[in-house]
C-alpha cells in the first residue's frame, strides 16, 4: 500500500515536472519554457530556518525564521540587446523561503533564442498594486496567498519580508524576545506621493548564453543566488540591535537600497 | 451543443437585465450631489449583491472568535458610527485607537479611514477584518469559513454567479451594501432643493455661519473637501495620523475632514472620540490659544464664534440629521 501511494507520488512530481518543463504544445514550436531557479543564501552557505546561526557585516549573529519575496516584470535579453518581455499577467512570483517549489519560477512562451541575462523588480509594480482586486488573483490576493505580504491599513503589498531574532537585540520587557522585523514595500503612493521602494535588478551570464530551441526535453534554466546577508550590507551596514523593527518608514529604503545592489547574481545556466 | 450555447446566452442576457435594472432601482444619486467617485463598472450593484452584502456586514463571522461584526461599531441609529464609544471594540474587549467613523455616502469618498490610507472601498474591510484590535482575524480563514457555511455558497452564486468565494467578490459585497448607504434627505437637503420652510430661522443663520466659518473644510453638500488636516487638538497617544500613510512630515497628525451628516447622532467625535458633544467641538475650534502648534492655518488663533453664533450653528448641524436614513428598514439587519 505504502509502495503504492510512493509510486503514485513519483508518478504524479514526474508528469508534474514533465508539465512544467516542456515546451508548451500551444506555442507551436515558434517558443519554449525558460526555469528561474532561486537559491536563497546567507554569505556563502544555504539559508536554513531551523535555527543555524549567521553573522551578519555588522558582526551580530542572528537567526533567520523566514525570508519571503517577491519578483515581477521579468525580462530576457537576447544576445543582440534586445528584450524579450514575458507577458505582464504571468509575470508575478511570490518566492518563498519554506516553500520549495516557490523558488522554481517556469516562464512559458519564451520565444526560440539565445539570451544572456535577466531583469526582473523586487516588488510589485504601482498599475498592479492599484488593480481591482479581481485581476489581483494567485500570489497577488490579499485574501489568499497574499494575505501575509500585504499591508491592510495602507493599501499594498510587502516585496520583501525577513524576520528572525538575534542575541545582539534587546529583549522585549513584555515576552523577553529578541525578534526584528523586515517588511520592506511602498510603491510610491496612490495619490499622494509616498516611499518607492520598487527595484529593478539587471543580470548577466557572465559565461556562455541560454538557450531556447526547438524539442528540448528539457527547459534551460537560470540559476540565481539571492544572498539574504545582503539585506543588512549591500550599500549601507545596517545593524539589527540598532534596527529590530523596519516595516513602513523611511529607513526602510535603505534596506531596499541594499537588496537591490547585489542580493541577486546569476550563478550559471543550464542548457538542455 | 446549441442547446447550451443557447441557454447560456439566454441566462446571460437575463443577468445582465436584471443587472441594469437592479442597478437603476438601487442606487440614485442625490442631484444636488457632486459625481460619485466610485467605479460602478467595476462592481455594478445588484438586489443579491446588496442582500449578500448586508448579511455579512451584520455577521460576526468575520471576526476570530465569531463575536465581532462591521455592525458591532458600525451602527444604523448613530448613521453607523457607535454611539457612546470614543475608540473602536474589538474582539477580546480589546481597544482601537481610533473613533469608529459614520458609514454614509461612501461612493463620494476618495478615501477610506481617518489617515485615507485605504483608497477604494473594496480595499477597506481587509483592515477591520486583520487588525488584531479589531476583528482579528485571517483572510483565508474568513474565504474558508463563508465557503463552508450552509448559505454563503449560494448567496455568492446569486450575486456573482459562483458558488466558489473569492477575495474580489467577498470585498465588492460588502461594498454593495456600503454604496447603498445614502444619507441625502435630512431637512438641509430639503433647503438645498428649493423648500425655503425646511429650515427654520435659527438654522438659516447657523447655515450662513458654517458657510463663512467652517465650509473652507466642511465643503460642499458633503461637508468635506476631503483633505487632511491638523485641527489644533494635542495628540494623547502616538498616532502620527496621515503621517504613517505618506511618511510626509507635513502630514504628522493630520486626519480626515469628516462628513457632517447624522453628526447629531454619531458622537463622540474626533479622530479618537474625546470630545462628547457638539458645544465642546466648538469651543475647541473657538478657543485658539489652546491649540496645538502646527495647527491648520485656516484654524490659527481661533474661529471667532459668539456664543449665540455657536447655538445657530448647532441648530444647523442638527438639521443635517436624515431620519428617514437612520430609520431605514432596507438596512436593518
Amino acid at each position: 500500500m505504502i509502495f503504492r501511494i510512493s509510486l503514485f507520488i513519483v508518478l504524479c512530481s514526474f508528469f508534474a515536472c514533465q508539465k512544467n518543463e516542456q515546451p508548451s504544445p500551444s506555442a507551436k514550436n515558434d517558443s519554449g519554457s525558460v526555469v528561474v531557479k532561486f537559491d536563497n543564501r546567507f554569505g556563502s552557505t544555504k539559508l536554513l530556518l531551523d535555527g543555524t546561526e549567521y553573522q551578519n557585516a555588522a558582526g551580530e549573529n542572528l537567526f533567520i525564521s523566514r525570508f519571503d519575496y517577491y519578483i515581477s516584470n521579468i525580462k530576457l535579453q537576447r544576445t543582440d540587446g534586445s528584450f524579450y518581455t514575458v507577458l505582464q499577467d504571468s509575470s508575478y512570483f511570490l518566492v518563498r523561503e519554506d516553500q520549495l517549489a516557490s523558488q522554481r519560477v517556469t516562464l512559458r512562451k519564451v520565444p526560440l533564442g539565445e539570451y544572456k541575462g535577466i531583469s526582473f523588480t523586487i516588488g510589485i509594480d504601482s498599475l498592479r498594486s492599484t488593480m481591482p482586486l479581481a485581476q489581483r488573483t494567485g500570489v497577488l490576493d490579499p485574501g489568499t496567498t497574499a494575505a501575509d505580504m500585504y499591508w491592510t491599513w495602507n493599501s499594498g503589498y510587502i516585496f520583501v519580508k525577513m524576520e528572525g531574532s538575534s542575541p545582539a537585540i534587546a529583549a522585549d520587557p513584555n515576552t523577553g524576545k529578541r525578534n526584528f522585523w523586515f517588511h520592506i514595500g511602498g510603491f510610491g503612493g496612490y495619490n499622494q506621493r509616498s516611499i518607492n521602494n520598487l527595484r529593478q535588478v539587471n543580470l548577466n551570464v557572465s559565461d556562455g548564453t541560454l538557450t531556447v530551441s526547438k524539442g528540448q526535453t528539457r527547459a534551460s534554466s537560470f540559476h540565481l543566488i539571492v544572498n539574504a546577508a545582503k539585506m543588512m550590507e549591500g550599500v549601507q551596514k545596517v545593524s539589527l540591535a540598532k534596527n529590530p523593527v523596519v516595516m513602513f518608514n523611511s529607513f526602510s529604503s535603505t534596506l531596499a537600497d541594499n537588496y537591490a545592489a547585489g542580493m541577486f547574481s546569476l550563478s550559471h545556466v543550464e542548457n538542455y | 451543443m446549441n442547446h447550451l450555447g443557447c441557454l447560456m446566452v439566454l441566462s446571460f442576457l437575463f443577468f445582465a437585465c436584471s443587472r441594469e435594472d437592479g442597478e437603476k432601482a438601487l442606487f440614485n444619486s442625490p442631484g444636488h450631489f457632486p459625481p460619485t467617485s466610485y467605479d460602478f463598472s467595476q462592481n455594478p450593484l445588484t438586489p443579491a449583491g446588496f442582500a449578500l452584502g448586508k448579511k455579512l456586514f451584520y455577521d460576526p463571522i468575520l471576526s476570530r472568535d465569531g463575536t465581532i461584526s462591521c455592525n458591532s461599531c458600525h451602527q444604523q441609529a448613530s448613521a453607523f458610527a457607535h454611539a457612546q464609544h470614543d475608540l473602536s471594540h474589538g474582539v477580546d474587549d480589546k481597544l482601537g485607537r481610533r473613533n469608529a467613523p459614520t458609514l454614509q455616502n461612501l461612493a463620494w469618498r476618495t478615501s477610506l479611514g481617518w489617515d485615507g490610507g485605504v483608497p477604494h472601498l473594496d480595499l477597506f474591510p481587509f483592515d477591520p477584518i486583520t487588525n488584531p484590535v479589531e476583528m482579528d482575524e485571517k483572510m483565508p480563514n474568513v474565504l474558508a469559513k463563508l465557503q463552508v457555511h450552509s448559505q454563503y455558497p449560494t448567496l455568492f452564486e446569486k450575486a456573482f454567479g459562483s458558488k466558489t468565494i473569492s477575495t474580489a467578490n467577498l470585498m465588492k459585497a460588502l461594498s454593495q451594501f456600503q454604496l447603498m448607504l445614502v444619507s441625502a434627505g435630512s431637512r438641509y437637503d430639503r433647503y438645498l432643493k428649493g423648500q425655503e420652510s425646511a429650515l427654520n430661522v435659527d438654522e438659516k443663520s447657523g447655515l450662513l455661519l458654517f458657510q463663512q466659518k467652517c465650509a473652507a473644510c466642511h465643503a460642499g453638500p458633503l461637508q468635506t473637501d476631503h483633505s487632511f488636516r491638523h485641527n489644533g487638538l494635542h495628540p494623547l497617544g502616538k498616532d502620527p495620523g496621515r503621517f504613517s500613510v505618506t511618511l510626509d512630515s507635513l502630514d504628522y497628525l493630520r486626519f480626515k475632514v469628516p462628513t457632517l451628516r447624522n453628526i447629531a447622532q454619531s458622537g463622540p467625535y474626533m479622530h479618537d472620540g474625546r470630545l462628547k458633544t457638539l458645544a465642546e467641538v466648538i469651543e475647541h475650534y473657538r478657543n485658539g490659544a489652546t491649540m496645538h502648534k502646527r495647527v491648520d492655518p485656516l484654524l490659527k488663533g481661533g474661529i471667532a464664534i459668539s456664543k449665540t453664533e455657536k447655538n445657530q450653528i448647532i441648530a444647523f448641524l442638527r438639521s443635517l440629521s436624515d431620519d428617514g436614513f437612520l430609520k431605514n428598514p432596507r438596512f436593518l439587519e
